[in-house]
């Protein structure tokens, strides 16, 4: 190769400027150099640029002037305007917030108008349950009705998820608005069939309400 | 600390005595209180049901329930237990998050069906008043099935295809309820079934076009998606901003399909006898709803359209007098 290049050395180096010579070469050569030079101004703009030249006032003056000078005024100003609005608070055993009538608190058992219970024992809540807290235990009733001899919620298993009273095919079990039911003893938070047959009752006018629908969406 | 159950106060729904209605068959009965022990179960059971039942069509189906008014009182009973058992099975959907508890409440529903069949009707005043129109109406059990299937298939919220598909969910839903109200009136009348089944395909679609505005909130849509393709609207478009004019042109559509099913309804209607009538009446609704959605230029979303029409009970009052629909 060297050897080559060495015999003819003049014939090789004119045609590298005929080349550069030829229109196209041309062409390339110059827009290249002329992209560079775009380039290279930007970087230096770029790196021209003092931020510190933006700041037209020292840094201590600015702060001073905006975090305590305004921002003092601009908390007057909202205390002022608290001053004659509402308050907030709710005062709670008083007062009440608002609740949602689909919202889930303790548990209860219906009864029809005529004072007939509405559990028929048919066991889906207890299916249901994905905590096992419903215990159900039925025995046929001397007119041929199956109903509950015991119906157990076990409140400290309960999650409030409402697949019980979502799977009940006759609205009996349901979850009511109350939840304030703390106890003293972990006992009184095993419901018993009484106790959620006299939630139910408690409670009867508001689940009614509740369970409303206007028109058939089907 | 024991809990401090040992005496349940009298509950407040004791000493209400349930309100009866017009003509109820139980009218005679006297008021007295409810419980458990003392009162015969017969007679309990029978209040319960009327009771029960008229409140229960009064608050979740005002419109049918006036409707359902004019049928003659010796099978407004069992026309009654129908409808009942339609508001019980139609209302599942709504009261369930989850379509699988849908499903169980369905089967218990087919349960129930069976047994009211077999004569041990389960303890559920819409069974008891089913079992008790059994005793004076020949009603197939296969209108219930229908019923209980479609309904299962629609717990899964599909969007129809087209609208020969709602046409299908409604023929077995509303049509079947119209046919089991032919029976309960004591009829087999092929142009009577016929009227009914156009008349039930109708209401089936108008009660779909009237639902859209509450099914959208819950993120659902039964439109035919052909429709929608065809104007080029997506069901996401209409949960996401609502009315359209493109949603419009498909409402239109759709609307077309239900007052077409009216007026085919309306030729039956001559050659059917008289005493089918009353069980035709539910057509005044639809026919109102849709007349006001025109008005509305075919916005399911327009206010006016969820108020309650005051012009509805003497529509139907004219509608039964003159046998027309």
């Amino acid at each position: 190769m060297s050897v080559l290049a060495a015999a003819r050395p003049h014939l090789s180096i004119t045609r590298l400027a005929a080349a550069s010579v030829m229109p196209t070469g041309v062409r390339h050569v110059h827009r290249s150099s002329g992209d560079s030079v775009t380039v290279r101004a930007r970087r230096e703009q770029r790196l021209g640029v003092d931020p510190e030249k933006h700041m037209v006032q020292p840094v201590l003056d600015r702060a001073a002037q905006e975090m305590f000078f305004t921002e003092i005024i601009r908390t007057m100003w909202l205390v002022l305007e608290q001053m004659f609005k509402p308050p907030y608070t709710i005062m709670y055993p008083q007062e009440k917030g608002p609740l949602s009538p689909r919202f889930r608190g303790e548990h209860a058992l219906r009864r029809y108008p005529t004072g007939e219970e509405r559990c028929i024992a048919c066991k889906l809540c207890e299916a249901i349950c994905p905590a096992q807290a419903i215990t159900i235990e039925a025995e046929p009733r001397e007119d041929g009705s199956r109903r509950t001899t015991r119906y157990d919620i076990d409140m400290t298993k309960c999650i409030y998820c409402g697949f019980c009273q979502e799977a009940c095919p006759v609205d009996a079990i349901v979850e009511s608005q109350n939840f304030e039911f703390t106890t003293e003893t972990r006992e009184e938070l095993l419901y018993n069939k009484e106790k959620l047959l006299a939630n139910g009752d408690k409670w009867e006018a508001e689940l009614a309400r509740n369970l409303k629908a206007d028109y058939l969406y089907r | 600390m024991p809990p401090r159950l040992s005496n349940p106060p009298i509950p407040v729904a004791f000493r209400v005595p349930p309100r009866r209605c017009i003509g109820s068959a139980s009218s005679s009965l006297p008021r007295r209180f409810a419980s458990s022990s003392s009162s015969s179960p017969s007679s309990a059971s029978s209040t319960l049901q009327t009771s029960y039942i008229s409140s229960l069509l009064r608050k979740a189906d005002y419109e049918n329930y006036l409707a359902t008014l004019f049928t003659p009182s010796a099978s407004r009973q069992a026309v009654w237990a129908v409808r009942a058992f339609n508001v019980e099975t139609a209302l599942i959907r709504e009261n369930v998050k989850n379509p699988q508890l849908g499903v169980g409440r369905i089967a218990w529903w087919r349960d129930a069906i069976e047994k009211v069949y077999n004569g041990t009707p389960p303890v559920h005043p819409v069974a008891q008043a089913l079992a008790q129109a059994l005793e004076t109406a020949p009603l197939s059990k296969s209108w219930f099935k229908r019923i209980l299937s479609e309904r299962e298939a629609n717990l899964q919220d599909p969007q129809y295809a087209s609208v020969a598909d709602l046409e299908k969910y409604a023929e077995n839903t509303a049509s079947a309820l119209l046919y089991l109200q032919l029976e309960a009136l004591g009829l087999q009348n092929p142009q009577a079934d016929h009227a009914a089944s156009h008349v039930g395909k109708a209401i089936g679609i108008a009660t779909i076009l009237r639902a859209t505005p509450f099914h959208v909130e819950e993120r659902r849509f039964y439109l035919p998606s052909e429709l929608m393709a065809k104007h080029g609207v997506a069901a996401e478009t209409v949960f996401r901003s609502g009315p359209s004019p493109s949603l419009e042109e498909v409402v239109f559509e759709v609307a077309t399909a239900a007052n077409d099913h009216l007026i085919t309804a309306r030729s039956f209607l001559k050659d059917s006898p008289p005493a089918a009538h009353p069980a035709l009446l539910s057509a005044v609704p639809a026919e109102l709803y849709l007349q006001a959605l025109e008005k509305s230029n075919f916005n399911l979303f327009d206010p006016k359209l969820s108020k309650r029409n005051w012009r509805l009970p003497f529509r139907l009052w004219s509608a039964a007098r003159n046998r027309t629909i």
